[in-house]
């Protein structure tokens, strides 16, 4: 039957097609031995498919398919020879795939050649290049999911210290230094999300004459959380962990979790369960319980220019150590078009018969209302705000004061106005009014800054300012300068004001006189320094402090 | 911890960060294809002109300086360390930028402040280091300027939530910080005193202790400000203190004697008198007095000398004369006294001597010639009535004048003949002979009489040449005529022919 086969055998070659197929792949990244190609479930590739590569000058390198995505896929790669370096980005290779499975599978991408240079006569498009879906960012079926990202870690590193020393009347001194460190990876686990770590070393020492020292060092864990989603393929978002609740910040730092879902028109709702910190040194936790619930919503164009307004409501419930606390309900607005806004929030406690020194019902504990513009020669802006000591089990401290701290109320309302007279000189004035159960007071400032003033390139400044407070007016003149650079940026300032008592009639003339320097370097480094002393009739206080930063 | 150990501390805190920060993970350039986003997405908010950010060589290999104006495109201006940051840090899968950039700068940050600080950020943040400058010059337009000893703590003694970043507005009543103090302060105990607020009637914000204590009820001035507390505020008693001078100066008083107070009546309020600085030295004040002045001041009226107030039998009414603003400046009240003025004046009677009135034996009736009783000098004799008899009292006058001499020329003591009451210098001579008039207008008296002092002797025929013949043979019997000037004078006694 060989002659058969024989005389078949072109027959079948003839009209029988290939049963494999090549197609030409692309290395987009490397994590160690896994590769990430740019061909994926519109192509035909299922796990198991064999992968070749071809470094330039290294020999050929083989692995097969471990996950698939919609355009991308993962793969394993065998051990190359000793010797050679790692697969690199851009490196091109083919996958066998069964002809069958190919013919099935979408259309080739109109991108497989990304490598190629551009025309360079390709003229420059007047508007970006619409998509199919129009909803859809450009370029999004190239995206890569977050979950298929290669791990990213980006931070922070960080130490400051400060030092001061009184040695008019009694001689004390005190030193704050702290050192901390940052970190957010992206996908640190395969999963997409990201992790946030933050922790800082604090240590505080004081002494003055008299007392006994103080010192006390700490460290602190302010952030150590996971999140997942919140980002355009997933709008429901995750955080666990230790954090700053992202849905409404002013509900405060939570160990517990957060979970919120983006709709269709832009708006979110969330709700979060745990402790909230005590905002001390050591923020220690466990004692204040917490229940929120919010809702942020939005309208308006996507561009800055755009106008746009933004609004939100939170509700929160806390218990301290079991026993129902605070009862909250905050509201937020804003508007914006360009550089012109107008911010809104308040916070509003609800008390019952059980909060002592407060009426049942609703009081509004802090409020303020802001409108802020900026124009090319002109810009300023105006805002009201309220605020009234709380009634809450967390922050009291048994103090039997505290009764009437809680019917004492500040209202504040400021206006602030520049003016670019000149190119490069500006004037400002700030007028603002504060009245509170007992007191009120008044402050006004006036001030100008010129550039190229004394030299090219230097800033000056100089303000004259009243204000009057609670105990304690103070009226003096303000001068900043800027110097020429050298290694950095540098800044004097000085500062005399006269202080008045208001219930006695002493009053003290004192002085300050202040250099900064500081200066970014390459690499993300960040540093200043500060030298200053506050001398006078009543003070002799030298100051130093120092800051350094790097950002990775 | 000392301040040099203190500040070793603290450069070793920045080496350690040195090394930790130098042993980082590579850093990358600011604008760098990302193996871990692949194809950058989402570009719908790019500029279409790919080749700002690409180059030719790769779609991996971005522009080292990408060239685009980022305000002017998009109205962002990226200043500070936005400059410096990668565009896919906001450039992101979270969404259009915008969104979150139009919500200010806690659209991007998220807000450590808890909302609390407002929105405004850059109030105290810059985007360079974003390290708050200026804050007390923040502060100073709160309600709660910062100085003294508040300007020299640390912001967390206050804010002890600021290491978190919750920055809250605190109340400003110095109680609300101050517990500890308040609770330390035994001597005297604050708490035991009802003093738990309204610190600041006592305390000032440069120093707590003592040396910034103020005593505004009672000011603790001069020797006041010297004495312990104990001296006043004796058992611990700080409340309901009564501050009038006498409940401390009790014994001071009573135990005065000059003057003696207690036996004179002197009210109890010493600071119409005393001042602070010392208890001697006070001035008196006689507004509360209702006694006779010679009741105090009876040693004064007895020891005056000039006038002898006893001597000179002064009225004991010190009042007359003397007022309590100023006791040696006493002027004598005359209202209502018209004469009797030597029963007072007698000593300057006897004391005068020019003229001498006891010697001229002028009349003891002061009233006579001194008519002021604000000025003793000066007095003008009143001659209304007095018509003759001048030399009863300008005797003197008669016997001092000299030109002419009037006693040696045995010149009448009719001086009214001359002299009257209103010059006396200027007295007219009534010279029979005229002289006022003629030949012998004009003339010196002594080119007549040339036999001065004595003026009766004159000569009419020095300057009259007659000779003697001639004269006899004119004078013929004229009886009784001789050679003589006198009987030229007798008969011709107005320089006439008879």
């Amino acid at each position: 039957m060989s002659w058969l086969g024989l005389l078949l055998t072109p027959v079948l070659c003839v009209d029988q097609e290939p049963a494999w197929e090549r197609v030409e792949v692309r290395v987009l990244s490397v994590q160690g031995q896994l590769v990430q190609i740019d061909r994926g479930r519109e192509a035909g590739v299922e796990p198991g498919d064999r992968l070749r590569l071809q470094p330039l000058g290294q020999s050929e390198r083989f692995g097969r398919v471990q996950s698939v995505a919609e355009r991308t896929a993962w793969v394993l790669m065998l051990p190359g020879p000793e010797g050679e370096a790692g697969m690199d980005i851009g490196t091109g290779g083919e996958l066998e795939l069964p002809a069958e499975r190919r013919r099935a599978a979408a259309s080739e991408s109109d991108f497989r050649d990304r490598s190629g240079p551009l025309p360079e006569t390709e003229p420059r498009w007047a508007d970006p290049v619409e998509p199919t879906d129009s909803s859809r960012p450009l370029l999004e079926q190239l995206g890569t999911r977050p979950e298929e990202r290669a791990s990213l870690w980006r931070g922070r590193t960080w130490m400051s210290s400060y030092l001061s020393a009184e040695r008019a009347l009694r001689d004390s001194h005190s030193l704050f230094a702290r050192a901390g460190l940052e970190l957010e990876g992206d996908n640190p686990f395969g999963y997409g999300g990201a992790l946030q770590l933050r922790a800082e070393f604090d240590y505080r020492a004081y002494d003055a004459e008299g007392d006994p020292a103080e010192s006390e060092p700490a460290v602190r864990l302010e952030r150590a959380s996971y999140r997942r989603g919140g980002q355009r393929f997933e709008t429901r978002r995750l955080e666990v962990g230790r954090f700053l609740q992202h849905g409404f910040p002013e509900l405060g730092l939570l160990d517990g979790m957060e979970l919120q879902w983006g709709r269709e028109d832009g708006a979110r709702v969330g709700v979060s369960a745990g402790w909230l910190p005590e905002a001390t040194q050591e923020l220690t936790t466990g004692n204040d319980f917490q229940l929120a619930a919010f809702y942020r919503g939005s309208a308006g164009g996507t561009a800055l220019a755009d106008t746009r307004w933004h609004w939100g409501a939170a509700v929160q419930q806390t218990w301290h150590d079991g026993t129902p606390d605070r009862s909250l309900l905050l509201l937020q607005s804003s508007w914006s078009r360009g550089t012109t806004a107008w911010r809104n929030a308040a916070w509003i406690d609800y008390y019952d018969a059980d909060d002592l020194g407060k009426d049942t019902g609703l009081e509004p504990t802090l409020a303020y209302s802001m409108l802020h513009w900026s124009l090319d020669r002109s810009g300023g802006s105006v805002g009201v705000r309220h605020w009234r000591y709380p009634q809450l089990l967390r922050f009291q401290a048994g103090n039997f004061i505290l009764l009437d701290l809680f019917e004492d109320h500040t209202t504040r309302a400021d206006v602030s106005l520049w003016w670019r007279v000149r190119s490069r000189t500006r004037i400002r004035v700030r007028v603002d009014h504060w009245q509170s159960r007992e007191r009120d007071g008044s402050g006004l400032e006036l001030g100008s800054s010129w550039v190229d003033l004394l030299s090219p390139g230097l800033t000056t400044s100089l303000s004259a300012f009243r204000h009057e407070g609670a105990f304690t007016d103070a009226t003096g003149v303000r001068l900043d300068q800027s110097l020429p650079p050298w290694a950095g940026h540098w800044q004097l300032h000085f500062e005399t004001v006269r202080f008045e008592e208001n219930d006695h009639g002493h009053d003290a003339l004192e002085h300050e006189l202040r250099a900064r320097w500081s200066n970014r370097l390459e690499a993300g480094w960040s540093l200043s320094a500060d030298l200053g002393w506050r001398y006078g009739e009543e003070q002799n206080n030298p100051t130093l402090s120092f800051f350094a930063s790097r950002s990775f | 911890m000392s301040t040099l150990a203190r500040l070793l501390f603290a450069c070793l805190l920045a080496a350690t960060f040195t090394v930790i920060a130098c042993v980082q993970a590579e850093f990358e350039a600011v604008q760098e294809w990302w193996s871990g986003y692949g194809p950058v997405v989402p570009h719908k908010t790019f500029p279409g002109d790919c080749s700002l950010c690409h180059t030719t060589a790769s779609w991996t290999a971005l522009k080292e300086e990408i060239d685009f104006d980022h305000e002017a495109e998009t109205g962002f201006a990226l200043n500070g360390q936005h400059a410096q940051a990668q565009c896919l840090r906001c450039h992101n899968d979270r969404g259009p930028v915008a969104t979150f950039a139009s919500q200010g700068c806690a659209g991007c940050h998220g807000d450590v402040h808890e909302g609390r600080n407002g929105p405004d950020c850059a109030h105290c943040h810059d985007e360079h280091d974003w390290q708050p400058e200026g804050q007390l010059a923040e502060h100073a337009r709160t309600r709660f300027p910062l100085y003294g000893a508040h300007a020299a703590a640390s912001c967390d003694r206050c804010h002890t939530g600021i290491g978190s970043g919750v920055i809250e507005p605190l109340p400003v009543d110095c109680a609300s910080c101050h517990q500890a103090d308040l609770a330390m302060a035994l001597e005297p105990n604050h708490f035991e005193q009802g003093w738990v607020d309204n610190c600041q009637e006592c305390h000032v914000p440069t120093v707590w202790t003592e040396d910034g204590f103020r005593h505004d009820g009672f000011p603790l001035t001069g020797a006041h400000g010297a004495a312990a507390c104990e001296a006043c505020h004796s058992g611990g008693a700080f409340a309901a203190v009564p501050g009038e001078c006498v409940d401390c100066h009790l014994q001071d008083y009573q135990g005065v004697r000059d003057p003696d107070h207690l036996a004179f009546g002197y009210p109890q309020n010493c600071d119409r008198c005393h001042g602070v600085q010392t208890f001697a030295g006070a001035r008196f004040d006689h507004g509360w007095i209702t006694q006779a002045c010679v009741d105090c001041h009876i040693d004064d009226y007895l020891a005056t000398t000039d006038p002898n107030h006893q001597l000179e039998g002064y009225p004991q009414s010190c009042e007359d004369c003397h007022s309590t603003a100023d006791w040696r400046s006493g002027q004598f009240d005359h209202a209502g006294i018209v004469d009797n003025c030597v029963q007072c004046h007698l000593q300057n009677y006897l004391g005068t001597t020019d003229p001498n009135h006891q010697l001229e034996g002028y009349p003891p009736q002061c009233e006579l010639c001194h008519s002021s009783t604000s000025q003793w000098r000066g007095a003008q004799f009143d001659h209304g009535g007095t018509v003759d008899g001048c030399v009863d009292c300008h005797f003197q006058d008669y016997l001092g004048a000299g030109d002419p001499p009037h006693a040696a020329l045995n010149f009448p003591t009719t001086c009214e003949l001359c002299h009257t009451t209103q010059d006396w210098g200027d007295g007219e001579f009534d010279h029979d002979f005229p002289i006022d008039s003629g030949r012998h207008r004009g003339l010196a008296c002594n080119d007549c009489h040339q036999a001065q002092p004595n003026f009766t002797v004159f000569t009419c025929t020095d300057c009259h040449a007659h000779e003697f013949i001639p004269m006899q043979q004119v004078h013929q019997g004229v009886p009784g005529w001789t050679y003589e000037t006198a009987a030229c004078y007798s008969c011709h006694p107005d320089g006439r022919r008879p």
